[in-house]
Parts: C-alpha cells; structure tokens; sequence
C-alpha cells in the first residue's frame, strides 16, 4: 500500500482532504474450513475501477495495510462505504483490526475455525479513498 | 485486553439469527437483499480496543449453508475520514424546502457549504460531523425527525377528535366498534364528515398511534373492507369490490387478530369480493408525504370508504387499515393521494442555541385518486423517484400480486411453512 499524501497531511487541521491509499490485491484467507476450494479459484472481486470488492458465496477476506493507520493519533477515525446485496448470504460484516488473521479471532469470526493460513495471490491494486 | 469491548466486526448484511453474539455490532440499518445502503461509522466511538495500528482491513461474507455458494454482496467506495469537524456548528442558517426530504435538506445543506466556502463538500459528512454522529442513521434519523416534527407541530388528532370515547377509532382499524356493527352509524360516526368538512384540507391529521399503523417501514398502508352496510347477507359483497384476498399471515396482524399465530387461505375464483384501497409515502419519514399519511388514513378509512360508501368491516384476523406487512396479501389496491402543492418548510439554525428545527407553511391539501391507477403502481412511481428502494418495490409485488395470482402467492407462502399449495 502507498499513501498519496504524507501522513502529516492527512492530521491537518484544515479538516478533510482527498488522498486515496491503493492496497495491493492480496487476500488473506482466515482458515481453510471458509473456502470450498482453493483461494486463487475463489477470490472476491475487484472492479476495474478499483473502487469495489464483489462477494459471492462463502468468503472470509483481509487485506494488509503496507502503512498502518494509527486511529489514536488521527483524531476521528470515521469509516464510509456503500454496501449492496444481490443474493443474501447469512452475516456480511466489514472490520478493521491490528492482529494478523486468525490471531485474535473471536473478534471477527463467529465459530470454531482451523488455523490461519494466508497466502498471496494477485497483484492487482484496489483502491480506497481517504478523506 | 480484558474488560474491554472486544467487538471490531460490523454486520451490515445479517440474515441469520445471530442469537447473543458478544463479539459483532449488527449496524442500525442492515441492508435486505435487493438494496444498497451508504454506511458511515465512527470506529472512534465504537470499537474501544481501537487504540493500536490497524494493519488489516477485512469483509466477512459468511454463507455455509449448502455448497456455501450462496451470498453476492459488493462493497465500495470505501472511505476514511480522520479530523472531521463541521464547518456549519458555528454559523447561523436557513433555508426553505418544498420538501423537507431528507435528500433535499442534504442538497440545502450542500449549497450553504458552497456560500459559506467550505473545505468539505460532502454535506452527508458534514451533518455526521454535526451532529458528532457515531453512524449513519443518527443523520438521517435527525433530519426525518427534525422534517416529520415540523408536519407534526400544528397537527390535528382525529382519532381523539371523532369521538369521546378514546379507543373507537383504534377498535375501528381493527375492525370492531360501533361503526363497524352499530345501528345507527349515521349517528355515531356524524363527527368524522364534521371533522373531514372543517379540518382535512387545511391542517396535518396525526397519524394514530395503533400497532396496526405503527412501524411501516415500507412506507404503503391500505384498507380493506369485506361488505357495506347495505348489503344483504346473501350477497354481502361491496359493490365497487375490486379486489380478492389470497391469504392472511396471522402472526404479521396478531395484534388484530388476538391470535398469536396462524393464516387463512382463500380459494382463488376469480371474482371480487372485498374492497382495497390504500396510500403510499415511501420510506422517507419527514417527506411531505410522510407528514400527510394520516390525512390519507382519514380519508381512506373513515371518510370516503365508511361514512360516504358504507364500507365496513375487515378481511377475518387483520386489521381493517394497516402497513401493507399486516393487511392480507390481495390482487388489487386503489389508491388515494393527498397533496400540499404550495405548502414549504423552513429550516433555521440557531449556532448561539445549537438549535435545528424546521416550520411548515402549510398550503391548501388536495386528495385525488392516485394518477398511476392503483396503489402498487403509485408505489413504483415513488420508487422511481428515489422515495423507496427497489426491493421495497420488490415486497409490494409480492403483497398486491395482480388478478389470478392468487394460487402462486398463496404457494409461495405455505412453502415458507414447509407446506405444499395443493
């Protein structure tokens, strides 16, 4: 990931400012009982304009933030998205965390799980904006 | 970390009872399938273990029923926002509104950010910081309340007004009372065409506070009536019926039906025997047609259909008027429509007070038939005008199903039961 703005940029007091943070397209996967198949056969979509991540079926994914973001120092910390359903599954949720996946899980997953495994898959950047 | 909040997930899509699950906020609004929502969320004020680096942003799409196949869900224009402060909290403002929606307060909001110059642009952000909001509904729920109050402040109670017996008009929408079964109802319902002459096109009517009424969160109500009071036992039929009824979901009307679970079938032959007509106003709830829902109830269930047309009496264990979810699934709704054309709302904020509120000048109310011909037609009108989603549409369909769609309606109900339509 890469901010477009120096971190210093992003506390002014001016208030809010457009900069976009690109994250490299590497999914982690939580655990292997998730996925129904190999992850590279099964991963969340990417729209071309690198503004959106498509779910379809059963999908546990997180993805690494080359820069941390310190909400403490930051001030407000204050996360927007839109969200839309095509085909309901049973529980969508977004999280941000510290821990590596599968570290602290009882915070994101709902019910026993194996290990973490991780593994990178692709390298195409997605992109966030930050205001 | 112990003794701390440890919940950092937000379900925002939840189809699965989640029982008591300590370690998820389930977001204030969650998207049904079908929709889209705009979420905000200030994890400042949400997630208490929110004191180290984030190295991680991740979604959860949870599905493992079946092959686990099941779920397509999108997430984008994701967005962070550190040091969000309001550039309006100091400064004294109005504006007027032909329509205190929620999306034209936005707009208002929008352009006095443009006079005033400033840096944000987002006026859905700066009302979140505003209001120092911990998530979207908190902006949208003010603005609907501070629109919906405005409506509110001069309006004229009818349901204490039509009688001095306090509960007559709530036994009425549920089917009972003297008006349903009395004999001398030209008597006993005189004060309605008293209140309808004196009040109805010139003041807001408050919408009762009746179970059958309350939580319409679709944004569609309706009346139905199974017979007149002059028609006969052999065929007791309205005479302007439009309408068959395919079934009652009893549990959605239990408080109608004092029954606390159950349904009723009605065989499908085609002919119309009841008689429904309903109002619509979609799910902005300071909308200027939020604010004359209960001029509509008025005229639809009291005025026109009972004291004028004699209609009377409900479809077995539903309400006699009610939010679509609690009236029987039924082929046909008219419609009715109650306007303010030249009414406007002022909004003004006070920065030595912090005090936002809004006033309506209220001009002349009309009610016509609705110009799209029946009620689900009128409701995918307002659709089309962005006052409701597509999967609100989407449960209107499935509740006013259309002549000889009874069989398919009824059978796609009994299989939720597990229940074949034979």
């Amino acid at each position: 990931m890469g901010l477009a703005l120096p971190d210093t940029n992003l506390r002014s007091s001016l208030g809010i400012s457009d900069d976009y943070i690109s994250i490299k397209n590497i999914q982690l996967q939580y655990d292997t009982s998730q996925d129904t198949g190999p992850i590279k056969s099964n991963l969340a979509v990417v729209s071309p304009e690198h503004n959106s991540i498509q779910f379809l079926g059963n999908m546990w994914r997180a993805w690494e933030l080359t820069t941390p973001l310190s909400p403490s120092s930051l001030g407000d910390f204050i996360v927007s998205f839109d969200f839309e359903v095509a085909e309901k599954g049973e529980i969508h949720g977004k999280s941000s965390f510290s821990d590596p996946p599968g570290y602290d899980r009882p915070h994101l997953l709902l019910r026993p799980v194996q290990p973490f495994v991780s593994r990178k898959i692709v390298n195409t950047e997605m992109q966030m904006t930050r205001k | 970390m112990t003794g701390l909040d440890p919940r950092r997930c937000i379900a925002v899509g939840l189809f699965q009872d989640l029982g008591n699950v300590p370690d998820v906020f389930v977001a204030p609004y969650l998207t049904p399938v079908g929709g889209s929502h705009h979420y905000v969320f200030n994890l400042s004020k949400m997630f208490e273990r929110l004191y180290n680096d984030l190295n991680y942003l991740a979604f959860v799409s949870d599905n493992d029923v079946g092959d686990k196949s099941g779920g397509n869900v999108t997430f984008s224009n994701i967005m962070i926002h550190t040091q969000v402060s309001s550039c309006l909290k100091d400064i004294d403002f109005d504006f007027n509104l032909d329509d205190c929606s929620v999306d034209n307060f936005l707009a208002a909001i929008g352009n006095k950010m443009t006079d005033i110059g400033c840096v944000n642009a987002d006026p859905f952000m700066e009302m979140f910081a505003f209001w120092d909001a911990t998530s979207d509904t908190e902006v949208t729920n003010n603005i609907e309340t501070i629109c919906a109050n405005a409506y509110q402040e001069d309006a004229v109670d009818f349901s204490e007004a039509v009688s001095l017996e306090g509960q007559l008009v709530g036994e009425f929408i549920d089917g009972g009372s003297a008006y349903n079964y009395g004999s001398n109802q030209a008597k006993d319902a005189s004060r309605i065409k008293y209140f309808d002459d004196k009040f109805a096109s010139s003041r807001v009517l408050t919408y009762p506070d009746h179970h059958a009424l309350d939580r319409c969160d679709i944004g569609a109500a309706m009346c139905c009536f199974v017979t007149s009071t002059g028609a006969s036992a052999e065929s007791p039929a309205p005479s302007n019926a439009n309408a068959e009824a395919c079934y009652t979901d009893i549990k959605a009307s239990r408080y109608s039906a004092h029954v606390r679970n159950g349904y009723s079938i009605y065989p499908s032959d085609g002919v119309d025997d009841i008689y429904c007509e309903g109002f619509a106003w979609g799910t902005d709830k300071g909308s200027v047609d939020a604010g004359l829902k209960g001029n509509e109830l008025f005229k639809v269930g009291f005025m026109n259909n009972f004291y004028t047309n004699g209609l009377v009496e409900q479809v077995p264990a539903a309400p006699m008027c009610g939010c679509i979810d609690r009236m029987p699934v039924v082929t046909e709704s008219k419609c009715m429509e109650a306007t303010a054309a030249s009414s406007s709302v002022t909004v003004t904020y006070d920065s030595t007070l912090e005090d936002l509120g809004a006033r309506v000048t209220l001009g002349a109310i009309t009610y016509s038939e609705c110009s799209e011909g029946n009620l689900l037609e009128h409701y995918k009108a307002l659709a089309a005008e962005g006052k409701a989603g597509a999967e609100d549409v989407t449960y209107m369909e499935s509740r006013i199903v259309g002549g000889g769609n009874c069989p398919a309606a009824t059978g796609t109900f009994l299989a939720t039961l597990g229940l074949t339509f034979a």
